[in-house]
């Protein structure tokens, strides 16, 4: 085999080795909910802006930390642009920015009154949850709680 | 690269002895474990769940702190439970300085169990399933004060002596039995008209 | 019966009294019926007690107990090395001209490293990276594998007050405070 043959077939095998490798296509948007949660243990009802949050996440809270009682404060739903971030306004203090990272990674940053709080890197796919949370007034919690749609 | 270690597996000396080598997957098991047991005692004694739980949160990390001065003359779960103890007798003695005194305390002060309570004869746990047995109990003991429900819980549950209980209460011998007596009387007689209420 | 008699009683019962007074005690009790009625009373309401306490249960998931365990012997650990710490704070700094990824990066590595002999359930045992943006707050991180679910919990940082001795008071001689 001469050194124009081997040289063939060396660009060729690059070609197709080019081919193989994984090509950066356009992937779908993130579809994302995030709900505002308050968790309380107090029994009275709260105010009526305050909705019950649905027993099956309820649930999942209960399992894991020990309030019993769940409210859902409020609720957005957003498209994060592949390789994009997006800035969500969960109340007038409380803002997330999500950012969506090669392979199932996102960046989750949370900003409260405007100044950057907490950064989280963390592998998310369908079905799982991400969870945000701090202890407020009167031995209740908040609860910033994203699952991709 | 290392095999993970299956600490379940492992006995309470065993992981002991991995914790006390700084190792904190071992404690985390022993943790895990026996939280019930030590929150159990926390909770019997606070009777608030967030309380109980910072307490013996704490008592974990004292536990940790201290695991070196475990020799093993005990078991782990009663050293701990000795551990939490203290901890909710030294926060109790610190809420006593902002409570007022307890209307419990008083009558046994002036004597007047004996007159108000009368000696109960039949048997209030008859017919009881052992569930029902331990919701009676915990109902009871509910309605004791601080004081008397501490000193029933460290003779009856946790099994020490007068003398033991006085240095941890830092009180006198004879206050530990006064206090012991009218706690055991109001027990009887609760579960005596618990009983009453079920039958009527 | 006076109450003095009656504690001599539950002594008997608790196994407390030295033996000549058990000896005096039990002749006692076989002579009066008010004193064995007091006896049975004691000795059934401790046999129902006796095994039968309540049992109550940690209201929160493990990983969440754990973590604030963990979190707690950790900050005690870092404040007991003292200048190691101050140590450890000035690295961090000195990583921040870097850029959050970098620090995010060594944060990530040395989670993935704390990751390889972590069982099942174990708080530790995921692989994302937490960084903290504020002096002001901390935070610690667990993942739930029943719940699904990985969390990132947000808290005040408080400063810790060393615990001195309270000063000694020397009395002072003042009308207006009316020491004496």
């Amino acid at each position: 085999m001469n050194g124009i043959q081997m040289g063939r077939i060396l660009f060729l095998g690059c070609l197709l080795t080019m081919a193989c490798a994984p090509v950066a296509t356009r992937a779908e948007d993130l579809k994302l909910e995030a709900r505002l949660i308050w968790g309380t243990n107090d029994d009275t009802p709260p105010p009526q802006e305050c909705k019950k949050l649905d027993d099956e996440t309820a649930k999942k809270l209960t399992n894991v930390f020990k309030w019993k009682h769940y409210y859902q404060i409020s609720k957005v739903l957003t498209n994060v642009p592949s390789r994009g971030t997006a800035r969500i306004q969960m109340s007038k203090v409380c803002e997330i920015e999500i950012t969506e990272l090669q392979g199932a990674k996102v960046e989750v940053s949370l900003f409260g009154k405007g100044k950057k709080v907490n950064k989280t890197v963390e592998n998310f796919s369908k079905g799982s949850f991400f969870t945000l949370g701090g202890d407020d007034k009167n031995d209740t919690a908040w609860f910033v709680l994203v699952t991709q749609l | 690269m290392a095999t993970r270690k299956d600490y379940t597996k492992l006995d309470d000396v065993a992981l002991v002895k991995c914790a006390q080598r700084s190792d904190m997957r071992a404690f985390e098991e022993l943790v895990a474990r026996h939280r019930d047991k030590v929150y159990a005692r926390a909770f019997s004694m606070m009777r608030n769940e967030d309380e109980a739980t910072d307490v013996s949160q704490e008592a974990w990390v004292k536990g940790w702190q201290r695991l070196k001065q475990f020799q093993g003359e005990s078991s782990f779960v009663t050293w701990m439970t000795r551990i939490v103890i203290n901890l909710c007798l030294d926060q109790l003695r610190k809420q006593k300085r902002q409570r007022a005194e307890s209307i419990e305390l008083l009558e046994e002060e002036s004597g007047g169990v004996e007159r108000q309570m009368p000696i109960v004869t039949t048997n209030p746990t008859e017919g009881l399933e052992r569930s029902e047995l331990r919701a009676r109990i915990d109902r009871a003991m509910r309605q004791l004060s601080y004081e008397h429900r501490t000193v029933l819980i460290l003779h009856e549950f946790e099994e020490l002596e007068y003398k033991e209980i006085a240095k941890r209460m830092e009180c006198s011998i004879g206050t530990v039995m006064s206090r012991l007596f009218y706690a055991r009387r109001k027990m009887a007689n609760l579960m005596a008209s618990y009983k009453r209420e079920e039958m009527s | 019966m006076n109450l003095e008699l009656q504690l001599e009683l539950q002594a008997y019962v608790d196994g407390e009294l030295p033996a000549r007074q058990t000896r005096r005690v039990e002749k006692l009790i076989a002579a009066d019926p008010e004193a064995r009625a007091l006896v049975a009373e004691l000795r059934a309401t401790r046999s129902y007690l006796v095994g039968n306490e309540p049992e109550y249960s940690v209201p929160e998931s493990r990983e969440f107990y754990w973590s604030r365990i963990e979190r707690e012997i950790t900050r005690a650990e870092a404040a007991a090395t003292g200048p190691t710490r101050q140590a450890a704070f000035h690295w961090r700094r000195w990583l921040a001209p870097l850029g959050g990824l970098a620090a995010a990066l060594v944060l990530g590595l040395i989670t993935l490293h704390s990751t390889d002999y972590a069982p099942l359930g174990s708080s530790l045992n995921h692989l994302a990276e937490v960084e903290n943006a504020s002096e002001h707050m901390g935070s610690f991180s667990f993942r739930s594998q029943a719940e699904n679910m990985f969390v990132v919990w947000i808290y005040e940082k408080v400063e810790a007050v060393p615990t001195e001795p309270e000063p000694q008071v020397r009395p002072v001689l003042n009308d207006d405070m009316g020491v004496q």
